[in-house]
């Protein structure tokens, strides 16, 4: 038992739900070096456009056992009613006392008849009541931590073969303004991307006009162009999320999806 | 290049089925003269460095760097020629590697390395003609070996495997690993599995699984990477 470890932890994600996309969520409790077994409740959390925030309790969950679910199976609203981007918050905690739950890990897997697309999320971070709690224990999760800290920054790409969306997610009950930024040093500049809604998940796109002043580069598979993309300090927090998400420009499927 | 250095650490594949290019989205400017260095060792996967570069590209824009022309030397194991690719550049420096392995692109940043009783994990989904090869990668000088565990229905088979320092190791899921654990039942369909990966030595290994999605032929197999915490 760790007495400095936060009850429980939690990170935000998003899923798509479309007539061809289902998500898939998979979870890895873990506790670095610590071998049990012990039952860990997972709980999530889903919300955005169109439907009231809603969590569900998954039963079963064991601390260093992976498991999953298809959201669909947790919220069946997904299967009809509900279509688009969503939020999703995972916390899990222990049932036994306190384990430093902060270096596991969760993934979200869109899956199509085409290609499915996996990403992991934002490291977990101390629940809401745990802010005050203190600095994240052993290896993996300060260097989680540090990750999380150097991960404010992403790259925009722009070529015959993918695009670049950037999803923000804002799992708290207030609007949230973030300060995201392109370019790089003293030639960056805001991004404007506006408010995310209280409890809400929105994708938006990175304009052509965006990459306009990148250098072009000719490369193997033709031109490219790439920006920096970064999200101020201050506009990450436990209750926020940030990722970049490159689709093919054609077919418009998800390709691939990094956490910033 | 400054003291505080961010580095990563990627897998690499020689052409033709793969092609990477790795994106640099520069962090600080260190000599304050509007240049961005980045520094890149390529090893083989017995860890011999066959490689070593410096690029200077503007600071005020992401580098390209095409790994093509670096992986010549890089010799073949498991049907792949492939290898390690270390990148050091200044402090909040980003790293991302496009990769095309045939007709389908990914792009990744690098996975966080488990070292010593550290885990992680990777879904996949065996069966349903889906292949997987579990790559590693060492990005430490000292041999390290790392615990594979696969879940699957109520089974959970694991193996040790030993990458060479600064070296890499594929190894196919179905015909190596699971092949000597089992009967082979889970062929019949698809069965949702984890992998999960647990550091044994201090070196700090990564891992993630090259998912190939057989087609009518090859030229249509799709394929994706799935990654570990990254």
């Amino acid at each position: 038992m760790d007495r400095a470890a936060p009850a429980a932890v939690k990170t935000v994600m998003f899923c798509l739900s479309t007539s061809s996309i289902k998500t898939r969520v998979h979870f890895f409790p873990t506790a670095g070096s610590t071998a049990s077994h012990q039952p860990i409740t997972c709980v999530l959390s889903l919300f955005g456009k169109g439907i009231e925030k809603r969590a569900v309790m998954l039963d079963g969950g064991r601390l260093n056992q992976p498991d999953g679910v298809r959201l669909e199976e947790a919220f069946p609203t997904l299967r009809n009613e509900a279509s688009g981007i969503f939020g999703l918050e995972i916390q899990l905690s222990s049932q036994q006392g306190r384990v430093n739950l902060l270096s596991s890990q969760a993934a979200i897997e869109l899956v199509s008849p085409q290609a499915s697309v996996m990403y992991y999320s934002a490291p977990f971070v101390p629940d809401v009541e745990e802010v005050a709690s203190p600095e994240p224990q052993g290896d993996l999760s300060q260097r989680l931590a540090a990750a999380r800290r150097r991960s404010f920054v992403g790259v925009g790409l722009q070529d015959a073969f993918v695009t670049t969306s950037l999803v923000m997610v804002n799992s708290t009950n207030e609007t949230v303004r973030p300060a995201i930024f392109h370019g790089v040093g003293e030639e960056a500049q805001s991004l404007p991307v506006g408010n995310i809604s209280p409890e809400s998940a929105m994708e938006i796109p990175l304009e052509e006009s965006l990459f306009k002043k990148t250098t072009p580069h000719e490369c193997l598979w033709g031109l490219s162009r790439a920006e920096k993309i970064s999200v101020g300090p201050d506009s990450l927090t436990p209750h926020t999320a940030f990722y970049v998400m490159y689709r093919d420009p054609v077919s418009k499927r998800p390709i691939s999806v990094c956490a910033l | 290049m400054s003291a505080v250095e961010t580095t990563s650490h990627f897998w690499v594949a020689a052409p033709p089925l793969y092609s990477s290019t790795l994106l640099v989205a520069p962090g600080t400017d260190p000599s304050g003269q509007g240049r961005a260095k980045v520094r890149l060792e390529i090893f083989d996967m017995d860890g011999a460095q066959v490689n070593s570069v410096e690029v200077e590209f503007p600071s005020s824009e992401v580098g390209f760097v095409e790994l093509e022309p670096f992986t010549a030397a890089l010799k073949m194991q498991g049907g792949v020629a492939h290898g390690h690719l270390k990148v050091a550049s200044s402090e909040g420096t980003r790293h991302i590697v496009r990769q095309s392995i045939g007709s389908s692109v990914v792009l990744y940043q690098d996975p966080v390395p488990v070292a010593s009783r550290e885990n992680s994990f990777i879904p996949v989904v065996i069966g349903g003609r889906r292949e997987h090869m579990v790559v590693l990668v060492n990005g430490g000088e000292q041999e390290g070996q790392i615990a594979c565990r696969l879940f699957y229905g109520n089974r959970s088979p694991e193996w040790t495997l030993t990458v060479p320092g600064n070296g890499s190791r594929v190894l196919s899921l179905e015909n190596e690993l699971i092949a000597s654990a089992d009967q082979k039942a889970w062929e019949k369909g698809a069965l949702q599995a984890y992998v999960r990966l647990s550091g044994k030595h201090q070196s700090p290994i990564t891992g993630h699984i090259i998912e190939r999605t057989l087609g009518e032929s090859p030229e249509q197999d799709l394929y994706r990477c799935l990654l570990s915490w990254g």
